[in-house]
C-alpha cells in the first residue's frame, strides 16, 4: 500500500473520531414534570406520565451539581441535586495505553524500515527495498491505528468527568409528593416577616366540581408562614399531627344536618413547626377552595388544638391517640353560613 | 518499545454538603415600586459573596450620585466607600441567576410593567439579573468607572463602582449553626448599603440606606454522594426555601478551575455548576 494511501486513511479516521463525551442519566418523576439543566434553562424536557422518563446526557466537559424541576401546575424551578457515581472510565484509560502503544510499536518499525529501504535502494536492490517500504508502511499504519485510539482518548481525559473520575447514578428522581405544597407554590409575600394573614368571618366554599388545582385564596386563610416569629424554641408540633385523617361528616345549619359525608378525609401538612395547612377532600373533592391554615397549640390533655387566626370558630382538636374533631361554624356556601363538622382517625 | 504513559487524574469527586443561604432587607421586599418613587436600587449578588447595586433613576431628572458619601458597611462593622481609587475589585463570581419573575423590570420603566404596576416576566426591555446571567453584569447604561460623582440621566441607570464581596454569603466555609427564619438582630451576617444622591446638582444630598442580612443559612452534609438527599432535606427544614426574594444554594466540591500538572498540562475546567442563585433585592425612595 502506498504511504500517501496510508496518511489518507489514518486523516480520514482521525476526523470521524469525536474528541468529547457526555454523561448520560435518566429522570423519573411525576407526569408533566419538566426538567432543566442549569445550563439551558430555556429549553425543558417533560416527563409524559408516572412511569415515563426524560433521558439527560451533561457533557463530560461539565460537572452539573443538580436538574431544575418544574412539576406540571407549579410556578418555580425547583433545583433537585444530582447524585454522582465515582467513574474511573477505564475504557478510555485502556484505549489512551493500548493506542499508545501500538503507535509507538508502529513508529519504530516504521523508523526501521525506513532506514533499511534506504539502505536496500542505496545498494540497488530493489527487491530489498520495497521489502523494507512493506513494512515501514505497515509500521506507518500502525502508528496511524494507534493515534486514532490514543487521541481521541487523551483529549477525554482532559474533561472535567475524566479528570475527576466521576458520572451520575443513571437513575435519577424527582420526588414531588415530598414536597411541600409551599415549596410548590411559592406566592407568599417575601422579605422580613409580618403578619399578612387576613381576616375572613368564614372560609368560601366552591360549588362541588372536579378537577380545580387548589390555589391559595388570597381572601382567605392565607398557606403561607404569616405568623410573627418568636424567639422561644417551641417543640415541632407541626411533625406530630400532620398526615390523612379519615372519617365522616355532616353539613348543619343550626342544628339540622344539610349533608351527610361518608368518605372525608383531612389532610393535615406541615407549614412549620407551628403552622399546617389543612385539605378537607369529601368524596374525592378539595371542599375548600383554598387549605386552611391553622396554628397548632398543644392542650392540657396532650392533645393539640388548630386555632385560626381572626376565625375562633374554626377549630381542630386532635387527640393524643389520632382521633381529630372538626369543627368549623363558619362555612359559607353561595353566602349561606353553615357548620361543617368532621370526626376522623389518623390513617 | 512500548510506551509507558502516566494517567494520573485530579482525583475523586467530593462534594462535601449542600449550603442554602436566603437574604433579606430588614423590611418587607415591595410587590411593586411606588410611582412617586425618585430612585431605587437593586442589589445583586453572586456565589462568592460579592454585591452589585445597580442605581436607576426614576425622574425626568438628572440624579447626581455622590460616590464619596456612598458606603458598604461590611459585617464586621468596618465603612468603605464606593469612591476610593486604592481600591479595585474585580468581579471573580459569575452573577448566574435564575430570576424569571422576581427580578423588578426596572429597565422597562416606560413599559406597561413599570411603576406602579404589577411585577411580571419580563418585558423586552434590557433588564439586569435576567434569567442566566453569566459573568459580566447587564445593565441600562455604561459601567461607571471609579468617579467620586456620577450622573443619571432620566430614566437611566449605572451601576455602582464596585463590588464589594460581602463575607459570610456563598461562602463554602461559611460555619455557622444552621438557622432558619431569624430576625435581624439574631442574624450573624448583617450588612448595610448608604448609597447618597441629589436632584439639584449637588446642592442637597439624600440617603438612601439599606440594612441586609442572612435569614436562613442551613447546611447539610452529602452522604454516600446523594446530594438529592441534601436537597430535599434543605427543603423538609423549610419548606417556603423558593419563596425568598433572594437565596441561593452553595455545592463545595473539590473541583479546581485550574488544575496542576495533570498528564503533564495544565487543565482548566471551568463548566461547574455548583451554584444556583435566585433573585435579587431592591430598595427605592
Amino acid at each position: 500500500m502506498r504511504l500517501k494511501n496510508i496518511i489518507l486513511i489514518i486523516c480520514a479516521l482521525l476526523s470521524l473520531t469525536g474528541c468529547s463525551t457526555a454523561e448520560k442519566f435518566s429522570v423519573y418523576g411525576s407526569g408533566g414534570t419538566k426538567i432543566y439543566t442549569p445550563y439551558n434553562t430555556v429549553t425543558s424536557q417533560s416527563i409524559a406520565s408516572q412511569s415515563d422518563k426524560v433521558d439527560i446526557a451533561v457533557p463530560s466537559d461539565m460537572y452539573c451539581g443538580f436538574i431544575l424541576a418544574q412539576p406540571s401546575g407549579c410556578n418555580v424551578k425547583i433545583p433537585i441535586g444530582l447524585d454522582y457515581k465515582i467513574s474511573r472510565h477505564t475504557g478510555t484509560k485502556a484505549a489512551l495505553y493500548a493506542g499508545g502503544t501500538v503507535a509507538s510499536v508502529g513508529i519504530g518499525v516504521t523508523m526501521i524500515g525506513t532506514i533499511a529501504m534506504i539502505a536496500a535502494k542505496c545498494n540497488g536492490d530493489d527487491e530489498e527495498s520495497d521489502r523494507f517500504g512493506l513494512i515501514t508502511g505497515i509500521g506507518a499504519a500502525a502508528a496511524g491505528v494507534g493515534a486514532c485510539i490514543g487521541a481521541p482518548s487523551q483529549s477525554r481525559l482532559r474533561q472535567t468527568a475524566y479528570d475527576y473520575n466521576f458520572g451520575y447514578e443513571k437513575q435519577q428522581r424527582v420526588e414531588i409528593p415530598r414536597l411541600s405544597f409551599t415549596l410548590l407554590n411559592p406566592n407568599k409575600p417575601k422579605g422580613y416577616m409580618e403578619q399578612t394573614q387576613a381576616g375572613n368571618e368564614s372560609s368560601s366554599r366552591r360549588k362541588a366540581s372536579s378537577g380545580k388545582d387548589v390555589k391559595p385564596d388570597s381572601k382567605s386563610n392565607n398557606i403561607s408562614v404569616s405568623s410573627s416569629k418568636v424567639n422561644k424554641n417551641r417543640s415541632d408540633y407541626s411533625k406530630k399531627i400532620e398526615g390523612t385523617y379519615i372519617g365522616t361528616g355532616s353539613l348543619l345549619t343550626g342544628a339540622n344536618v344539610d349533608e351527610n359525608y361518608t368518605d372525608v378525609n383531612v389532610i393535615i401538612k406541615r407549614i412549620d413547626r407551628n403552622h399546617v395547612s389543612v385539605n378537607v377532600i369529601e368524596s374525592g373533592e378539595e371542599y375548600f377552595e383554598a387549605p386552611l391554615l391553622y396554628e397548632v397549640v398543644a392542650n392540657k390533655n396532650n392533645g393539640f388544638n388548630l386555632v385560626m387566626d381572626k376565625l375562633p370558630d374554626a377549630v381542630i382538636r386532635i387527640s393524643k391517640d389520632g382521633k381529630l374533631h372538626f369543627n368549623h361554624k363558619k362555612v359559607n356556601i353561595d353566602n349561606v353560613i353553615y357548620t361543617l363538622d368532621i370526626k376522623a382517625k389518623k390513617r | 518499545m512500548i510506551m509507558t504513559c502516566g494517567c494520573s487524574t485530579s482525583g475523586k469527586l467530593s462534594v462535601s454538603s449542600v449550603a442554602y443561604q436566603s437574604l433579606r432587607t430588614d423590611f418587607a421586599q415591595p410587590q411593586s415600586i411606588a410611582k412617586d418613587a425618585k430612585i431605587a436600587v437593586e442589589y445583586f449578588f453572586n456565589s462568592k459573596g460579592e454585591m452589585q447595586p445597580v442605581v436607576y433613576n426614576l425622574t425626568s431628572e438628572i440624579l447626581v450620585l455622590d460616590q464619596t458619601k456612598s458606603f458598604v458597611i461590611m459585617p464586621d462593622g468596618s465603612s468603605l466607600s464606593y469612591y476610593d481609587p486604592t481600591i479595585r475589585t474585580s468581579t471573580t463570581g459569575t452573577y448566574s441567576s435564575e430570576t424569571s419573575g422576581a427580578t423588578f423590570n426596572l429597565g422597562g420603566i416606560t413599559n406597561a410593567l413599570g411603576i406602579g404596576g404589577a411585577l411580571g416576566v419580563l418585558a423586552n426591555a434590557t433588564n439586569v439579573g435576567s434569567s442566566h446571567t453569566d459573568g459580566i453584569m447587564r445593565q441600562n447604561t455604561v459601567s461607571v468607572t471609579d468617579q467620586p460623582h456620577v450622573y443619571i440621566g432620566p430614566k437611566g441607570s449605572v451601576a455602582m463602582s464596585k463590588a464589594y464581596k460581602i463575607n459570610g454569603i456563598g461562602d463554602a466555609s461559611y460555619i455557622g449553626r444552621n438557622v432558619i427564619d431569624v430576625a435581624p438582630s439574631a442574624s450573624t451576617v448583617r450588612f448595610s448599603v448608604c448609597v447618597s444622591y441629589s436632584f439639584d446638582d449637588g446642592k442637597h444630598y439624600e440617603k438612601l440606606v439599606t440594612n441586609f442580612y442572612i435569614s436562613s443559612n442551613i447546611s447539610v452534609p452529602v452522604i454516600d454522594r446523594k446530594v438529592s438527599k441534601a436537597f430535599y432535606n434543605i427543603y423538609e427544614q423549610k419548606p417556603d426555601a423558593l419563596a425568598e426574594n433572594m437565596y441561593l444554594f452553595v455545592l463545595p466540591n473539590n473541583i479546581k478551575g485550574v488544575t496542576t500538572d495533570v498528564m503533564g498540562e495544565f487543565l482548566v475546567h471551568s463548566n461547574i455548576y455548583d451554584t444556583y442563585i435566585y433573585g435579587s433585592l431592591i430598595d427605592f425612595q
